[in-house]
This record gives C-alpha cells, sequence and structure tokens, in this order.
C-alpha cells in the first residue's frame, strides 16, 4: 500500500509541474466564467445557463485532464523506458498500475472541486438557491473520470503511439454517451430482418455506460433518482473502473522493458 | 559462493508484424556462474546479448527457456531486488523531479523511513558531487549529470550486487575516471559487480573475469589476472572467429 501510495504521490507531483495542467485548468475556468455572458441571453433561466455550461465544461476538462495524465504518464513513461528504474526496485506491477491510477485520479478529482467551488462561487453570486444534487453531479461526473482514466491507462498499455491512445479513448468516450442508442439500431436492424442482437448486445454490455451517469441532467428538474440507483450507479461505476484496471494489470505484468 | 548462476538461459525476440513474425535469438543456452565479491566483465560486440542478459537478470524481460538464480535465488523474485543495484544504459527518469525528489522516490520504493532516505539521499548526493543541484529539476540536467543520477540511484539502497549495463557510454573522459573509481570503490567494499562494456580497456582495468558474449552465446571466459597477451586481441580473435 505504502508503494502504492509513493507511485501515486509522485504521479501527483509530476502532472501538476505538467504545463498543460494549468492550460486545460485556466481554459475550463475562463468557460465556467464566461457562462456569465451566455446566461444574459435568457435573463429568466440565468443560473441553469449557468449551471448547463459551468457542469458541462467541468465533465469536458476533467476528462481531459484525465487522458492527458493517463496517456502522457503512463505511455510516456514506457516509450522512455524510465518505467525500469521503477521495476528493478522490489514493487510488484499491480503496485505500479494502481498507483498511477490512484495519482491520476487523485489530480483528477482536486481539478474537479477546484472547477466545481468556481462555479458555485458565480451561482451564489447570481442568488443560486443550492440543490444537493449539484454535489451528486458533480461526484458523478468524478465517476465517469473514473471509468475513462481506466480504460485511458489499459489503452495506452495496448496501444503504440499517445494520438492513437487518445483517439481510442475520446472514441470511448463518445460511444459510452450513446450506448443506448444500440438498442434502438438493434430494434430498426430487426424490422429490416438483420439479425445481430448478440454483437450489439456484446457491444452494449461492454462499452461503459455514460448516459447512466448523466446525473447533472436532472438538476433543476423534479428528482428522478432514487437511492437505490444511486447505489447501482456507483456500483457500476467502481466495478467497472476496477475490470479495467486489473485488465491493465494483466496486460502490464506480461510487458518487458 | 555463488552469485550469480544460469542454466541454458535463453532469450528469443519475436517481432510481430500482420502476417508474419521475425525471431532473433538474443541469447542462447547461456550456462554462466558469477562468484561473489568479485567483478565480472561482459564483452561484447553491439547486438551480443549484454544488456539481454542483465534484463533478464533483473526481471525486465522474461526468459524464452532456461533460468537464472541470484544468491541462490530463482529470479524473478521480487525481494531480492532490493540487493540489486540497476545501471542501465541510458537512464531514464520523471524529468519534471528534483534530483532529491527523485532519489526520495526510489527510497521510498524500497520501502525505507523516512529519516534513513533523507540521511541516505544526502550521503548518495555527496558521493556523486550533486549536493548543490539537489533542488534542481532533472529537466534542467546535462548528460553527464543525469549519468550520475543514474549511479545515484544505484548506489542508494546499498546492494550487494551491481549489474551496470554499459557504465562509461556517453561519459567525457573525467566521467570515465569517476565512475572507474567508482566501481573499484565497490570492489574494495566486496560488492559483486557485473558490468557490460565494448571497451576494452576499461574491463581490464577493474574486473578479475571476463566473458565474451558473441551473438548470443558465451564465447570464453577469461582470468584476467595473470593473463597472457592483450584482452583486446583475445576479444577480436574470438568475435572473429
Amino acid at each position: 500500500m505504502k508503494k502504492i501510495a509513493a507511485i501515486a504521490e509522485y504521479t501527483l507531483k509530476e502532472n501538476i509541474r505538467h504545463k498543460i495542467f494549468y492550460t486545460l485548468l485556466l481554459f475550463a475556468l475562463v468557460i465556467i466564467g464566461s457562462s456569465l455572458l451566455f446566461s444574459m441571453l435568457s435573463p429568466e433561466e440565468e443560473t441553469r445557463v449557468i449551471l448547463d455550461i459551468g457542469l458541462g465544461a467541468i465533465e469536458i476538462f476533467a476528462f481531459l485532464s484525465a487522458i492527458f495524465a493517463a496517456v502522457g504518464l503512463v505511455l510516456r513513461e514506457m516509450e522512455n523506458k524510465s518505467v525500469s528504474l521503477i521495476l528493478v526496485r522490489p514493487v510488484r506491477r499491480f503496485e505500479y498500475i494502481w498507483g498511477r491510477y490512484s495519482g491520476i485520479l487523485s489530480i483528477s478529482l482536486f481539478n474537479i472541486l477546484l472547477m466545481s467551488s468556481g462555479l458555485l462561487f458565480l451561482l451564489f453570486i447570481k442568488g443560486w438557491r443550492f440543490d444537493f444534487r449539484f454535489l451528486l453531479a458533480i461526484t458523478f461526473i468524478f465517476l465517469k473520470v473514473v471509468i475513462i482514466s481506466a480504460l485511458a491507462i489499459l489503452i495506452s498499455l495496448i496501444s503504440t503511439s499517445a494520438i492513437s491512445s487518445i483517439s481510442a479513448t475520446f472514441f470511448l468516450w463518445v460511444l459510452g454517451h450513446v450506448t443506448d442508442h444500440l438498442k434502438y439500431l438493434n430494434h430498426v436492424l430487426l424490422e429490416k430482418g438483420v439479425k445481430i442482437t448478440i454483437f450489439l448486445k456484446a457491444i452494449y454490455y461492454l462499452l461503459p455506460n455514460f448516459q447512466y451517469l448523466n446525473v447533472k441532467d436532472y438538476i433543476g428538474y423534479p428528482n428522478p433518482l432514487a437511492g437505490a440507483t444511486i447505489l447501482w450507479q456507483v456500483a457500476y461505476s467502481l466495478i467497472y473502473a476496477s475490470i479495467a484496471t486489473w485488465l491493465s494489470v494483466l496486460v502490464f505484468s506480461r510487458k518487458e522493458f | 559462493m555463488v552469485a550469480i548462476r544460469t542454466e541454458n538461459l535463453t532469450k528469443v525476440y519475436i517481432r510481430r508484424h500482420l502476417f508474419w513474425s521475425k525471431k532473433t535469438n538474443a541469447l542462447e543456452n547461456l550456462n554462466l556462474e558469477i562468484e561473489d565479491r568479485k567483478v565480472f566483465g561482459l564483452l561484447g560486440l553491439n547486438g551480443s546479448g549484454k544488456t539481454t542478459l542483465l534484463k533478464l537478470l533483473v526481471g525486465l524481460l522474461f526468459p524464452t527457456r532456461g533460468s537464472a538464480y541470484i544468491f541462490g535465488q530463482r529470479v524473478p523474485h521480487l525481494p531480492l531486488l532490493s540487493r540489486i543495484g540497476y545501471l542501465p544504459e541510458f537512464p531514464c527518469f520523471l524529468m519534471y523531479l528534483t534530483a532529491s525528489e527523485i532519489l526520495h522516490f526510489y527510497g521510498k520504493l524500497c520501502g525505507f523511513s523516512m529519516k534513513e532516505r533523507q540521511k541516505r539521499v544526502e550521503e548518495t548526493l555527496d558521493l556523486v558531487d550533486l549536493r548543490e543541484n539537489r533542488n534542481d529539476r532533472l529537466a534542467d540536467f546535462s548528460k553527464g549529470m543525469l549519468e550520475r543520477i543514474g549511479v545515484a540511484q544505484v548506489l542508494l539502497h546499498d546492494p550487494d550486487l551491481f549489474l551496470l549495463d554499459e557504465p562509461t557510454s556517453g561519459l567525457d573522459p573525467l566521467g570515465i575516471k569517476k565512475m572507474r573509481q567508482t566501481i573499484l570503490r565497490l570492489k574494495e567494499e566486496g560488492k559483486t559487480i557485473l558490468l557490460s562494456s565494448h571497451l576494452v580497456t576499461e574491463v581490464e582495468k577493474v574486473c578479475n573475469q571476463v566473458g565474451i558474449l558473441h551473438r548470443g552465446r558465451m564465447k570464453r571466459v577469461i582470468e584476467v589476472k595473470g593473463l597472457e597477451g592483450s584482452l583486446e586481441d583475445i576479444f577480436t580473435e574470438t568475435v572473429s572467429e
């Protein structure tokens, strides 16, 4: 556990010193701030516009910083072989992967909390009444990052270049938001006599279902979320991310440097 | 006592392409014994299998066949790694960290307490003359300074066995001399050293025994003391056979 914590701590340190971290964070805060301008377009729903733009920006930038951290650190470390000076010490390969993963999640959590504070500040200025679902929305944005970071590490271990890793992770992120459409596609194909239900079902269950975690869409509307559903969503995210991370461990254990 | 023993150690690299794969025998049925407290030099041309052997010993590569033992334990063996210091030919680090931070990081991975780590990091930085640069980022270091950090990370945990891959590669004459002094000091302390090189004269100056590796096969093992003729001639003759 101490070694996982040590690797996580240094992942955090390395990430904080990376210019791209500040660029992304600054860009996110500018977009959150600019939501004030957009809110002027519909004065009667000012806070709604700020919330929508703000939460959207937090999600996108949390996602971007997570994939840059996952791909940038893990893939670069394998390409330049600096990983070998870690593995020649009494460190198990799973400790390395979980350490890197924990470090990436820590930096993402820090990012999300900082951006959320900025958004909350704007909302309170505009007289918004606190809705506890805001915290849920932020938690679920983090859970999406928990899943996509695990997948980004797995892809970085399989892929050979940063561009292909980032593209594949981005592709999974987009697909993960439209998995529900696979059911509709299956329905349409069946009507036309094309039977690929098993194939589509397999893709549906393999891909991460980010739509299932889109709690931010419910803020400002009557609460359709039950406690049990939230627990299922949390369990789904943690189980999915754990499986992806253990797959990374499996791939990494077979890697030679 | 035997420090390193290999039994039919074989490594075949397989490069997979879309429709075919290419096999390269990097090491073939290597049987080698290196005694404890001795300096063993691995001589060989580029691509002779020197780096492969060192990487197999620290578990960075997996053998295709055969096995290797260090201090009687079959490798890879995790606790054994705290007794081994490995210096790659081109050491790469986490460049955003400072000299002190990277050594603290490696110290943590070796399981040292904060107090012990602080003591060892300071001592090691002194040994490699980098105390003044302790808070500088590695990204700002020159090649020679990075080499010294490479040496520092090897010395940090005071291992019993040193695996040095081309330790003088890329060093200036002063750097080569300092590296030679470090190796000789470790030799006096009774450490076991396996160093790979293609610089015959350097190997001759520090080693007790020399093994000539050619195309993945151990061609000859020679005692340096009482050697008749020059090692360079023996080496060229062996690799030309």
